[in-house]
């Protein structure tokens, strides 16, 4: 009997590094959350921050070389062969591109239904493919379709059909719509944000969008180069954000409205992110970051409850020696 | 940029297209990307085309620059600073591409020769354009265009091959091959589409900089609202092959008069907003060449009556420099009609 | 730089009832599966089908047709060495027997043979390819040198030195002849399974990239039933475009070592073994070369062109995407 106060997904230290040219690189460097069930926590950062890696071992499709990762309070870190395969039912994924996610010689009646077919729940295909793929909005005249008669957004309901058949406790989004046109990309998060409301689903929202994010999302965590820089509650992160990369971020995610983006007094960052896989100590931020003090070079700043406090999901922490 | 010289209606515009037709055979049918699309873009002003995928937005670009090869079929007429160019030769546009129209792509990964250095293929830009400028000059004009785009240190960064360089450094390089030769007209497709946000903003700034300093018309193609209210002076809008409104970037996103324009703009989440359901639209948008009849949009709009199904409706003023192709178009520019 | 658009698919796609529109079925480019649209795209592939339909032609003749033949072993002393004929389309041999039966004869052996490294090659070369591909690391590594080793033995020693084993006993499996057709189809697939295994492997690990692979995963399935399910249906394109190609380097291998006299020995007629002695006095006997070798030239090439039909027709830039 779980706690009902206890997260439904925890992560303690993940650290994931890859082997490269001269040694190896890393991709997670310490990161560390909780998922409470029921809520939306989105992970947010540009290429290179780690936020798919995490996905990717959350969803035990990669081995993380430290750290833990607790499902309901069943620590999944190390699991392997048929107890793995017990615990995937409960953690399912939507993929990002909605065309080279789903087999192309399969219909969307066989997507759909291939995951009861693994679990060995045969006898559920017909009345439980049916369910879900009403869930999302996709009636029985597609059941015989190939991904490529399908629009995309289409494509991608059969992606989150297939994810929620199992009846998952974690589903892991990997910016679910960012392959979408504009006008279908509405569509796709009302149907997430309804489908959550309706069957009390957990989500792990990774995206680069942040007008994404903010429509989605009960809390955001912000990663950059494989840390977690800032993580808060959206509407906390939006109004006050204290690390100078969540600001450089809200300030270069363009507005649709022209008079907006006059005003804007844009922060540009200097340099690449490419140059910041070049530090060696203290903070990672520091060669494209404005405040960078000595204090910035010696020391790598932690994750802290901005004005003091114990550091629990609910509390706006950054990790800077000059949060604003 | 002061309305008198966007729309200086005396001043020949460096890109006009009218009446754009592209078609494509496929199997027993016939595609139609394009269906008749008109648009200009003058010096020193910016012009967004945007549109979803099978808009036509990249194809009506592309056939700009005369890049749609056979089996498609492109007619219409587009002028570049007054001279007719579709139906030239190949070595004709060769002397056109570069010189009076360039354009920078999406991902430059495929665009830049992997093989070479990045200072040899600015400076192989250059010459293609210049059989007089000796090699030597050539690359001392590419270090200084590598530079002005923001690549530093130059002289030492041209030495790169394009896989050591980062996605945003990579477009600047596509961008200082574009301006080598000072073209009249830049054409960039959704140049930072596959770009980080904060690199996406770095390279903007560039477009808009080489932009006043060059006097260039540009442009842009993109899905991004944002970034069209970033940059633009006026706006161009296809679906479905067709334009259905254009007009100053202002008047585009606070009176907007074709419903599509609308709902686009209300489906759009914002990092400014609050939380909350997103309006959608509902339907997708149609395949490229699956005629619908009438105004492509009627399926999805609320507003669709018979004559919307009956006939294509033209481009009509809705108020000065802005048209829109609906019936109702002057209404939902006034406010006096909501979609 | 340079990007260029010349061959746009449109795509088909059907609406559903998003958000309480009617729906519309617009329906417009190819429906079906990978194999139906293949078989479409091929059937408008002129020389492909010209090709298909030669094969269609020989494959009737020799194992049809053949019975309206005169008798291959018949001899009439008086018709020996003839040239074409009405009584003998494709004249006699010396010992005057019809070289039109021998010809159809002759057919059946080597097709038979050809099909049948197709098939075995194809088995071998899949099994290998696709655990190379999937697991990699060591498994890779070690599948692929020893696919190397089959790849780089010189066919005529090899073959010289089994044929001469004469018969081999497979203990509960019987014996085989290795001169036998049986015999070398074993022989042949064991020389030409190497490419196989190598496009698979190379379409496997392409394929084990792609994302469905990682949602495969993520439902739970086991390896074997990633590789049964999903890595294998979709290398079919490579798959059958080279089994194809292998019946006809089958038919060329076996005529040629047939003609060296490695092959399918005499009586038993092969194409290859028709030319053995024929070569000799091509003056003189001129049909006894020009017509089964033609057979071959012909066949082999009309294979090419249904190869050539189906690797177009699989071809993924032209198959419907949206």
């Amino acid at each position: 009997m779980s706690d009902v106060h206890a997260p439904l997904l925890e992560v303690r230290e993940l650290v994931q590094r890859f082997p490269a040219r001269g040694g190896h690189r890393v991709a997670v460097d310490g990161v560390s959350f909780t998922v409470t069930a029921g809520e939306t926590l989105a992970i947010v950062g540009e290429s290179g921050s780690g936020k798919s890696t995490v996905a990717r071992i959350v969803l035990r499709l990669l081995d993380p070389t430290a750290g833990r990762v607790v499902l309901d309070g069943d620590d999944i870190t190390k699991v392997r062969g048929r107890a793995l395969r017990r615990v995937r039912p409960r953690l399912q994924i939507v993929f990002q591109d909605p065309y080279s996610s789903l087999d192309p010689r399969m219909t969307v009646q066989a997507t759909v239904s291939e995951p009861l077919r693994v679990a060995g729940r045969r006898g559920e295909v017909g009345t439980r493919v049916r369910e879900v793929l009403d869930l999302v909005g996709l009636g029985p005249e597609l059941d015989d379709r190939y991904p490529h008669e399908l629009s995309g957004g289409q494509r991608q309901r059969v992606g989150i059909a297939r994810a929620l058949v199992l009846s998952p406790e974690l589903l892991v989004l990997d910016e679910p719509v960012s392959a979408l046109d504009s006008s279908v990309q509405a569509q796709i998060l009302n149907l997430l944000v309804d489908l959550q409301a309706r069957l009390g689903l957990t989500y792990l929202f990774i995206s680069h969008d942040l007008a994404v994010v903010r429509h989605v999302a009960d809390r955001v965590a912000v990663m950059h180069l494989g840390r977690i820089v800032e993580t808060a509650p959206t509407e906390a992160l939006f109004a006050a954000p204290a690390h100078p990369y969540t600001q450089a971020l809200l300030s270069a995610s363009p507005e649709p409205d022209p008079e907006t983006e006059r005003q804007r007094r844009r922060i540009v960052l200097r340099g690449d992110l490419l140059d910041a896989t070049q530090v060696l100590s203290g903070c990672r931020f520091r060669p494209r970051c404005w405040k960078a003090t000595d204090e910035c070079a010696t020391k790598d700043p932690a994750l802290t409850v901005l004005g003091g406090g114990a550091p629990g999901p609910a509390r706006h922490q950054a990790a800077c020696h000059h949060p604003d | 940029m002061s309305a008198a010289a966007v729309f200086g209606d005396d001043v020949q515009p460096a890109l006009q297209v009218t009446g754009l037709a592209v078609e494509f055979p496929v199997e027993r049918a016939v595609v139609r990307a394009v269906a008749g699309a008109s648009f200009s873009v003058r010096r020193g002003e910016t012009v967004a085309l945007v549109g979803e995928s099978g808009s036509g937005k990249t194809v009506s670009a592309l056939a700009a620059m005369g890049l749609v090869d056979a089996p498609g079929r492109v007619s219409g007429d587009v002028r570049i600073d007054g001279q007719p160019v579709l139906g030239l030769r190949e070595d004709q546009w060769r002397t056109l591409r570069g010189r009076k129209v360039a354009m920078v792509f999406q991902d430059p990964m495929t665009s830049l020769n992997p093989a070479h250095r990045i200072g040899r293929q600015v400076a192989e830009a250059i010459r293609v354009h210049d059989a007089e400028v000796s090699r030597h000059d050539a690359r001392d004009r590419g270090v200084a265009l590598l530079e002005r785009v923001g690549i530093v240190p130059a002289a030492a960064r041209a030495r790169d091959y394009p896989h050591q360089l980062s996605g945003g450094q990579r477009q600047r390089v596509m961008i200082a091959m574009a301006i080598a030769n000072q073209p009249d007209v830049l054409i960039a497709d959704e140049p930072t589409t596959a770009l980080d946000v904060t690199t996406q903003a770095q390279v903007l700034d560039l477009l808009r900089d080489l932009q006043h300093e060059m006097g260039l018309a540009l442009l842009l193609i993109t899905h991004d609202l944002g970034v069209v209210a970033g940059i633009a002076d006026r706006v161009v809008v296809m679906y479905a092959g067709r334009v259905v409104e254009e007009g100053p970037v202002d008047a585009i996103f606070t009176s907007a008069a074709h419903p599509y324009t609308r709902a686009l703009l209300a489906s759009v989440p914002r990092v400014g907003a609050a939380r909350g359901a997103l309006r959608a639209i509902a339907g997708s948008p149609p395949n490229p060449g699956e005629t619908v009849p009438g105004c492509a949009f009627a399926p999805r709009c609320s507003l669709a009556e018979e004559r919307c199904v009956a006939h294509v409706p033209d481009l009509r003023p809705v108020a000065e420099h802005h048209r829109a192709a609906c019936v109702f178009g002057d209404q939902i520019a006034a406010g006096r009609l909501a979609p | 730089m340079s990007m260029r658009v010349g061959d746009e698919s449109g795509r088909a796609r059907a609406e559903s009832n998003d958000a309480g529109l009617a729906p519309t079925a617009t329906v417009r480019s190819p429906r079906g599966g990978e194999w139906r649209r293949a078989l479409r795209a091929f059937r408008r592939h002129t020389v492909a089908m010209i090709g298909l339909c030669f094969l269609v032609f020989v494959f009737l003749a020799c194992f049809v047709g053949v019975r309206f033949a005169p008798s291959p072993t018949e001899q009439s002393l008086l018709e020996a060495t003839h040239g074409p004929s009405w009584d003998h389309w494709f004249g006699t041999d010396e010992l005057s027997r019809d070289e039109l039966a021998r010809v159809l004869h002759g057919g059946q052996v080597t097709l038979k043979l050809a099909i049948g490294v197709a098939i075995l090659t194809t088995v071998i070369g899949v099994l290998i390819g696709a655990v190379a591909g999937f697991y990699r690391g060591w498994v890779d590594e070690l599948l692929m040198r020893f696919t190397d080793l089959w790849i780089a033995l010189p066919a005529l020693p090899f073959l010289a030195v089994a044929v001469s084993i004469g018969t081999v006993s497979l203990g509960p499996l019987g014996s085989v002849d290795l001169g036998g057709p049986l015999g070398m189809t074993i022989l042949l697939s064991l020389l030409l399974w190497g490419s196989i295994a190598r496009v698979v492997r190379g379409a496997t690990l392409s394929l084990r990239e792609r994302e469905f692979v990682d949602a495969a995963r993520t439902i739970g399935s086991t390896n074997r039933r990633i590789i049964w399910r999903h890595v294998l249906p979709n290398c079919l394109g490579p798959i059958t475009v080279n089994a194809t190609l292998v019946v006809a380097e089958a038919i060329l291998v076996e005529s040629t070592l047939s003609f060296l006299g490695f092959g399918i020995q005499p009586p038993t007629p092969s194409w290859g073994n028709l030319l053995t002695n024929a070569i000799s006095n091509i003056e003189d006997t001129w049909w006894l070369v020009v017509f089964p070798g033609a057979v071959i030239f012909l066949t082999v090439l009309a294979v090419n062109f249904v190869g050539d039909g189906l690797r177009d027709a699989f071809d993924p830039r032209r198959q419907v995407r949206a």
